[in-house]
């Protein structure tokens, strides 16, 4: 059976200032399957980065499970929780990239407590950063680098471990048209029989490449539709 | 009372543990009754997210206890001794509590029991994403809480009852016990020869029951696992009876000198620290072993770590009868070949 990242009645509540509770998300389902890759758009505020935070495991659902592989991986314990989301590659919205460290030494920060040999580790990171036709800038410190070079950066952070989910966060909301096309044809290439990518998009350029998204969705006030 | 820095260490180590298990115990309580595994309701979602801070309570809570009980131990033992007037070892400070120091300790010491089979069940629970032992765990910690109360309010009102203004009689509490040759030779009526050979006996037969569960398979591990634990059990006072009155005297060099504390002084080289803890692994391990093969039976995810865990505990006894019968004997056979004769 093929892998499959299911979202089951998902329910998302925050607390107001006044004390109220606010529904982010109400009562999302839906299915990923792995070899396809999802687009979900949405306005702004729609809780597109929330739902991926709660896939990606980082958020527990106020309400609702996440099943991978038919476990419910989100009401898992800490310790738990964790090792699964060894699995998991994230695109953050904002790149996060730590300032003191080297563009290489950011990107092979996942995979340091997984790899041994520090030439392999070396080795993997130039391989994410060339793929995304960056190499060029390995040494160079992450302050340095322009918004658009800090997104790329990211993308070969998470993609870095060869995860079995690639979730993106506006991956070319920072990109010019080259960065743009650089970071699509590298999801492109990204796309495997095994492997289920989720990508939250307001960039009308990722939603117009008709072949890259297999099934989008919208987000919209809490709500999410597959589109047709 | 007396303002002497090690009691004041205890009181504040017992008050955080009192505070951090009446925290997790709230928890408790909603898990005995409202957990629901396989709902994903926004209730049990929350539940589950607190059990896991309820865990993480109650190992500080454990933390807390189990460091100020060895503060307190190390006070009566070692510190305490020179503060009271008369008192030489812990039984002149115990004297000094009017009785309540023992009834502290036995409380102390009932906890830890309970909080470390908690430990156990805990250590296994996590080991499995779907947590099934949570409901079960939440039941022994709610078990907990009243011993753990009169644990505490037990040991504050000791240390409230001690007078260092009026002087006690140590010795002459271990010494009052004989009016006569025939009484300090025996121990609850039975002469101390006969507890020598239920000693012996008992330790062969745990021994034996040791190996039986080390070899057996669940299901039939619990049956052996029971054996070792009810011996274990039986072991343990009987052991306690017969290293205060037959085989402290080879450290002491006196007859007669039936007092369990006076092992812990430094002019006996602290020996009664090791003494009592491979005392407290039997005790401890026996139920542990018996336990974790009832868990091997009753949950099947769990067959191999409670199984493994299980053997543990088997091994542990093992080496901890060994050790401690290699404590006592060894004193006893270096001084009959040096003066040729026994102590009785």
């Amino acid at each position: 059976m093929d892998s499959a990242l299911v979202c089951q009645d998902i329910s998302l509540l925050r607390r107001g200032w006044e004390g109220s509770q606010r529904a982010v998300l109400k009562n999302v389902s839906a299915v990923f399957k792995a070899g396809q890759v999802a687009i979900i758009s949405g306005p702004t505020g729609a809780g597109k980065s929330t739902l991926l935070h709660i896939l990606a495991g980082l958020l527990r659902p106020s309400q609702g499970q996440v099943l991978a592989d038919n476990r419910p991986v989100s009401r898992w314990n800490t310790a738990h929780r964790d090792r699964w989301r060894r699995k998991v590659g994230i695109v953050f919205q904002h790149p996060r990239l730590l300032n003191e460290l080297t563009v290489l030494e950011n990107v092979i920060l996942p995979i340091i407590p997984r790899v041994s040999s520090i030439a392999r580790l070396r080795q993997r990171g130039y391989e994410a950063l060339e793929s995304l036709g960056i190499s060029h800038l390995a040494g160079q410190p992450g302050f340095a680098l322009s918004g658009g070079e800090q997104q790329r950066v990211s993308i070969a952070r998470a993609i870095v471990s060869q995860p079995e989910i690639l979730i993106a966060d506006e991956p070319t909301a920072h990109q010019d048209e080259t960065g743009a096309a650089a970071i699509i044809h590298r999801l492109t290439e990204w796309k495997r029989p095994n492997t289920i990518t989720i990508i939250a998009a307001h960039d009308a350029r990722l939603r117009r490449h008709s072949d890259f998204a297999d099934r989008q969705f919208e987000l919209r006030c809490g709500g999410l539709k597959e589109l047709q | 009372m007396i303002w002497h820095p090690l009691l004041i260490a205890v009181l504040v180590g017992d008050l955080l543990s009192l505070l951090l298990l009446l925290a997790a115990a709230k928890t408790a309580f909603k898990i005995a009754i409202e957990w629901a595994p396989h709902s994903a309701a926004s209730r049990q979602i929350r539940l589950e997210r607190a059990a896991e801070t309820g865990a993480l309570t109650t190992r500080f809570a454990l933390a807390a206890f189990f460091v100020a009980s060895l503060v307190l131990i190390v006070a009566i033992t070692n510190v305490l001794p020179a503060v009271i007037p008369g008192a030489m070892c812990g039984t002149g400070v115990l004297q000094a509590t009017d009785g309540l120091g023992g009834r502290a300790l036995f409380y102390r010491f009932l906890v830890l029991g309970i909080i470390y089979i908690w430990l156990i069940l805990e250590k296994l629970n996590i080991l499995r994403p779907d947590r099934p032992l949570t409901q079960r765990n939440a039941r022994v910690l709610l078990l907990v809480l009243p011993f753990h109360l009169l644990a505490v309010s037990t040991t504050m009102q000791a240390v409230f009852r001690i007078d260092t203004h009026q002087p006690v009689d140590c010795c002459a509490v271990v010494y009052d016990q004989f009016r006569n040759l025939a009484v300090a030779q025996q121990t609850a009526g039975i002469p101390n020869t006969l507890w020598l050979w239920i000693f012996w006996t008992l330790t062969i037969l745990l021994v034996f029951s040791g190996l039986q569960a080390w070899r057996a398979k669940p299901p039939g591990r619990v049956k052996a696992a029971g054996w070792m634990a009810l011996l274990a059990l039986l072991w343990v006072p009987a052991a306690a009876v017969v290293l205060i009155k037959v085989f402290s005297a080879y450290y002491y060099q006196v007859l007669h000198h039936h007092c369990p504390w006076c092992l812990f002084l430094s002019d006996h080289k602290f020996v009664g620290i090791p003494l009592f803890f491979t005392l407290a692994v039997v005790v401890l391990e026996g139920p542990t072993s018996f336990i974790t093969a009832k868990i091997a039976v009753t949950y099947p995810q769990f067959v191999q770590t409670a199984t493994r865990r299980s053997q543990i505990a088997g091994l542990r006894i093992l080496l901890a009868t060994i050790a401690f019968i290699g404590m006592v004997a060894l004193p006893a056979i270096f001084w009959r070949l040096q003066f040729g004769v026994w102590i009785r």
